[in-house]
């Protein structure tokens, strides 16, 4: 960009200005009150972060999973979602939250768990056997990570740890918060 | 970035949300309250990017960027068929803006030089000499902000507070969870998925400022991308 000194309407030199992108580097973000106006506190943020920020705006392309989310998002998911992993289907060893939830089931139980939601989610003709199945297993595979410290499924963990907390985002507790658990031992970020 | 009176591309695939191409027409039809939630959005988040445009132009004697810059809008803003014409251009909404800005200067340059002798540069365009890398920069930074306030609205509006908090001490504090949830009365599980609702509340809006740019056709995760490359 040319600096020279440029004449303003009178003739006279005018004063250099700044360069453009001076202070492009971080930009203030007002926040908010409990009114939901500016209350006008600063809080600057690099251009790492706008960076970070800016590239969650890209959606993911539709999953099977997100039929579950969609489901557990939906009104009475608690107990769907208890009556779900008690099914015969789903195969899990005496109580989930117990067996689940609070790790009382051993590292082979949670597997052959999670075989069977497996096959059963790709082959079943009920779909709300599929769904139920596919609930249980991810939550085996988080069963598996939060307490055994065992990765028990081939998926990439990037993906594995984002739907994990897609899921854990609507499912109610004692899952929620296994989901998530799982989702950070995996590396969520 | 496109020159500003570069037309954008059509992309067949097109997947903007139809609700958010006729925002502005639906506020439009609004009367008077829904102008002003036009002008509002649009002076929120196209501010900066013309301030960077103005200080990378040759004509920055003309006056202060903010008094220039309220100048364009009070201007333009008022004039009754502004979006209309911008809805029918194809532009972006961004490149529009940039294309009526430069007209907007050449106007201010004649005020200027009105009554003075010998004065040629008067009506010569507008010349940007500036990275337009940092014009898209601007915008970007512009969106992100106009979507972190979106989205606490959205957040504090749901019962999501909580999870607001989570979200920006994180993501945009850069905090650990481990070094903040104990504050919170929250263990870090619980915290990276109420993180995650607030992140998808975040998006939306997001997404919702990128999709009013556009008169139409375009992928937003395209335009994204597009952005994240020529930024």
């Amino acid at each position: 960009m040319k600096n020279d000194h440029t004449k303003d309407a009178s003739g006279e030199p005018e004063p250099q200005r700044p360069g453009f992108d001076a202070g492009m580097s971080r930009i203030d973000v007002p926040r908010l009150g409990s009114d939901g106006a500016p209350t006008g506190l600063p809080g600057a943020l690099d251009q790492v972060v706008v960076d970070r920020l800016f590239q969650m705006g890209i959606s993911t392309p539709q999953r099977p999973i997100d039929h579950l989310v969609q489901r557990l998002s939906g009104p009475g998911s608690s107990a769907w979602l208890g009556d779900a992993l008690r099914m015969p289907q789903v195969g899990c060893k005496g109580d989930p939250e117990s067996g689940l939830a609070r790790g009382r089931l051993n590292i082979r139980e949670i597997d052959d768990m999670k075989e069977r939601c497996k096959t059963a989610a790709l082959t079943d003709g009920d779909t709300h056997v599929r769904l139920a199945t596919t609930a249980g297993y991810y939550i085996a595979i988080a069963a598996a990570a939060v307490h055994h410290h065992r990765l028990i499924s081939s998926q990439p963990r990037g993906e594995l740890s984002s739907m994990l907390l897609d899921l854990g985002s609507v499912a109610p507790e004692p899952w929620a918060t296994l989901l998530g658990r799982a989702a950070l031992e995996l590396g969520a970020a | 970035m496109q020159s500003p009176s570069a037309k954008p591309k059509s992309r067949p695939n097109d997947v903007f949300p139809a609700t958010q191409l006729a925002w502005i027409d639906a506020q439009l039809d609004m009367g008077q309250q829904g102008r002003s939630e036009i002008n509002r959005h649009i002076m929120s988040v196209y501010r900066f990017p013309l301030h960077v445009y103005f200080l990378g132009t040759r004509d920055r004697w003309i006056g202060e960027p903010e008094e220039v810059i309220n100048g364009f809008f009070a201007d333009r803003l008022a004039r009754p068929n502004f979006l209309a014409d911008w809805r029918v251009s194809g532009l972006r909404l961004r490149h529009w803006l940039i294309n009526a800005f430069c007209f907007y200067l050449r106007e201010l340059r004649r005020l200027r030089h009105r009554g003075k002798a010998d004065s040629p540069k008067a009506d010569e365009p507008v010349e940007f000499a500036g990275d337009t890398k940092a014009i898209d920069r601007a915008y970007v930074s512009s969106l992100v902000r106009e979507a972190l306030i979106d989205a606490e609205r959205m957040c504090t509006g749901q019962g999501f507070s909580a999870h607001w908090q989570v979200f920006y001490t994180h993501f945009c504090l850069g905090k650990p969870y481990e070094q903040f949830v104990d504050e919170l009365g929250i263990d870090a599980g619980r915290a990276v998925v109420m993180a995650r609702t607030a992140k998808k509340k975040f998006q939306i809006a997001l997404r919702t400022l990128v999709a009013r740019d556009s008169t139409g056709d375009d992928d937003i995760n395209a335009e994204i991308r597009g952005l994240m490359e020529g930024s």
